[in-house]
């Protein structure tokens, strides 16, 4: 492990939070250098500068207008009446009805999932954020019992109404956790909003790269992220050791969006004419998703949910050996499904405006570790600029294509090897995705996965449209609702350093 | 001065007024480190009353293992987060300070060091710290003002102890040149 940069090893001194061995080697640098002195000193009255600030107090009249505001706006959950609104108390029948179905994980490298909730009110969520002081004497506070409460306390309890729209956000509920979120816990948010949640899987070859592209694009659109992180690391909190454990064994990020749905769905239309996406599939509601990838695979949902807490940016601060080398692997394994001419003159990452898709964005929006890292690293998403040293095998000429796919069979698989693969004979590729179709039904592959078997038919002379001909219902489904706000989690995953690489075995392999 | 508990006790009775008590007893403290976070004080007595609204309305889900004003402190900072990102500042373009920071009634509820600084240097101090990248503020005045530990930090901010400890030190650092541009040198 690496020593942390000595300034940075100063101020954590300055604080007392250091270690004794830490603590050592600064005293003992101190001693000999009076630069490093001086530093401590200037630090020292930074430190104090600030400290020294003056503490406005609050307005006298805060009091009152929250005690107005509760008693107008708020009925307050009694701990005895059910626990209604409480994120912990998900009747556990409900979660048992939800979770019933089949496991599925992704097979290839990188795993994305949006989950979309409408707001159903559309725009404006009712919540006032301005004081309200000097507001006349509200109306009686209303009962208090749960019978009682309010048609929209009862909207929310019963998951028809968006939290937010009763002041908590996703994030007004992660924050109020005393607890750090437990692998495989779901938040009741998620099943708040499952009837209206939309949830779509993206594999994609480089998730640091997609995640670039992603900001890109969404900024183009207007659409400003709230949040990106690591879903390993909201998952864990502090406790990083658990990012070993996921039993995807994929790390996954984290974006957090909201906006005008009409925006989101073009946003999302033209991020699924990415080509490094290797496939897209649709769950349609939350409520369909296969339980026991919520189960099993909790990192991902978890992670989404957990993440608007966090401010923070993370991409993998310093990729391993492992890690990068997988994603070699995976990056090889995408051209193995593409035509090799194309394979050799394409190049998404050098070439963005060929393909009408963003450039990767140098660091996730608002992020500052990313760059960091990237300072460190030189060269981030490393993937994809390895993808290009790597010639495409002869044994994936147009004879014969891998499709590595998701199992779906059986209980949520404990890791990546029970994925498996497909080997879609020349001219077989539609029969290979309706049988893929037939083994997922709840799954619908759209023009990526197409695209990428594209060469068992005639490639298409312009870039296909974002939603394809062949999955109209939910194309209008899309356009049908679009009114009003929604919100967006995308997890993107990728796999963990030391992961198991026989996952990207080569094509014509037997699966495991 | 009745105990937290006994306060919230009462609110899950039904009396609302306990609820004031409590928001009296932690409001300026709540307040003091909202408003560095947010740079005005107009904005944290509107993230304060959000937060408080927010914390009565869930304070059946206050369990009790950790302080309340822990709990408070959280539902705050995110919402102060929140309420950054969607009201995004943008620098003036003079450079003068943005309005609204001076105490909105004029009173300071803590003032510790008041009269070892100048007005001139606490403009400069919170004009700088104000122009930090959002997580390095944060860090530093969750660390400054409000006097929490790395660990306290890494769980309000949802973020690892060396990613906290990274922060500071970035937030010193850079609030150091900052300073060391605007001060003259007999004042640093």
């Amino acid at each position: 492990m690496s020593q942390p940069p000595f300034d940075e090893l100063l101020s954590a001194y300055l604080d007392g939070e250091v270690s004794a061995e830490e603590r050592a080697l600064v005293e003992q640098q101190l001693e000999r250098s009076p630069a490093d002195r001086e530093l401590l000193d200037e630090l020292s009255e930074v430190s104090e500068s600030v400290r020294a600030l003056p503490r406005p107090a609050a307005p006298p009249e805060l009091a009152a207008a929250v005690l107005r505001k509760v008693r107008t706006q708020t009925a307050l959950p009694l701990a005895s009446s059910g626990a209604a609104a409480s994120p912990s108390a998900a009747p556990e029948g409900g979660r048992r009805r939800r979770f019933r179905m089949a496991g599925f994980v992704a097979a290839v490298a990188l795993v994305g999932i949006v989950l979309w909730m409408r707001e159903p009110n559309g725009p404006g969520d009712g919540r006032d954020v301005a004081m309200d002081f000097g507001m006349p004497a509200a109306s009686p506070p209303p009962p208090r019992v749960a019978s009682e409460a309010s048609p929209k306390m009862k909207d929310a309890a019963d998951g028809r109404i968006d939290p937010q729209q009763e002041g908590e956000s996703l994030q007004d509920l992660l924050a109020m956790r005393e607890q750090p979120l437990q692998r495989g816990e779901v938040l009741r948010t998620i099943y708040q909003n499952a009837g209206d949640t939309r949830v779509l899987m993206y594999t994609v070859v480089d998730v640091d790269r997609f995640n670039g592209s992603t900001q890109t694009l969404l900024a183009r659109n207007g659409i400003e992220p709230v949040i990106v992180e690591t879903a390993a690391e909201a998952l864990t909190g502090r406790d990083r050791a658990f990012t070993g454990q996921n039993s995807s064994g994929l790390q996954t990020a984290v974006v957090y969006l909201e906006g005008d749905e009409v925006q989101l769905n073009q946003a999302l239309d033209e991020l699924e004419s990415d080509p490094s996406i290797v496939e897209v599939g649709d769950f349609g509601t939350l409520a369909e998703v296969p339980g026991d990838y919520l189960a099993g695979n909790a990192a991902g949902v978890a992670g989404a949910a957990v993440a608007p807490l966090s401010t923070s940016v993370v991409a993998d601060p310093q990729p391993s050996d492992d890690l990068k080398a997988l994603s070699t692997e995976a990056a090889s394994r995408l051209d193995a499904y593409r035509d090799p001419e194309e394979s050799a003159e394409e190049d998404v990452a050098e070439e963005p405006a060929k393909h009408n898709v963003p450039a990767p964005a140098p660091a996730f929006a608002g992020g500052t570790e990313v760059s960091e890292t990237q300072q460190a690293d030189g060269d981030s998403p490393g993937a994809v600029r390895s993808r290009m040293q790597i010639p495409v095998p002869p044994e994936t000429q147009p004879a014969e294509r891998a499709i590595t796919r998701a199992s779906r069979s059986g209980a949520a698989p404990a890791n990546m090897n029970n994925s498996y693969q497909v080997i879609v004979p020349e001219g077989d590729a539609e029969a290979v995705v309706q049988q893929l179709r037939n083994m997922t039904p709840r799954q619908s592959y759209q023009q990526n996965y197409r695209r990428n078997l594209r060469s068992a038919a005639p490639p298409p002379a312009v870039r296909e449209p974002a939603i394809p001909e062949a999955a109209p219902a939910e194309a209008d489904q899309r356009k049908s609702d679009a009114a009003g706000r929604v919100r967006v989690l995308i997890i993107l995953q990728q796999p963990q350093a030391g992961g198991n690489s026989s996952q990207f075995a080569a094509p014509g392999q037997s699966p495991d | 001065m009745h105990s937290d508990q006994a306060l919230i006790d009462r609110c899950l009775a039904g009396e609302t007024e306990a609820f004031g008590e409590l928001v009296q007893k932690h409001q300026d403290r709540l307040f003091g480190t909202l408003a560095h976070l947010l740079g005005s004080v107009h904005d944290a007595a509107d993230v304060a009353q959000d937060a408080f609204v927010l914390a009565y309305r869930n304070l059946s889900k206050f369990r009790g293992q950790s302080a309340f004003y822990s709990w408070l402190f959280r539902i705050a900072y995110n919402a102060a987060v929140n309420h950054r990102r969607r009201t995004r500042k943008h620098p003036s373009l003079d450079g003068r300070e943005q309005p609204g920071f001076e105490p909105v009634d004029g009173r300071t509820a803590t003032d510790p060091g008041s009269g070892m600084q100048s007005d001139e240097r606490v403009r400069l101090v919170r004009s700088a710290l104000d122009e930090l990248a959002e997580e390095y503020r944060n860090a530093l005045v969750l660390k400054e003002i409000e006097g929490l530990a790395y660990e306290e930090i890494a769980s309000v901010m949802d973020c690892p102890v060396g990613t906290v400890r990274s922060r500071i030190h970035r937030a010193r650092h850079d609030l150091r040149e900052k300073l060391s541009r605007s001060l003259k040198p007999s004042d640093l």
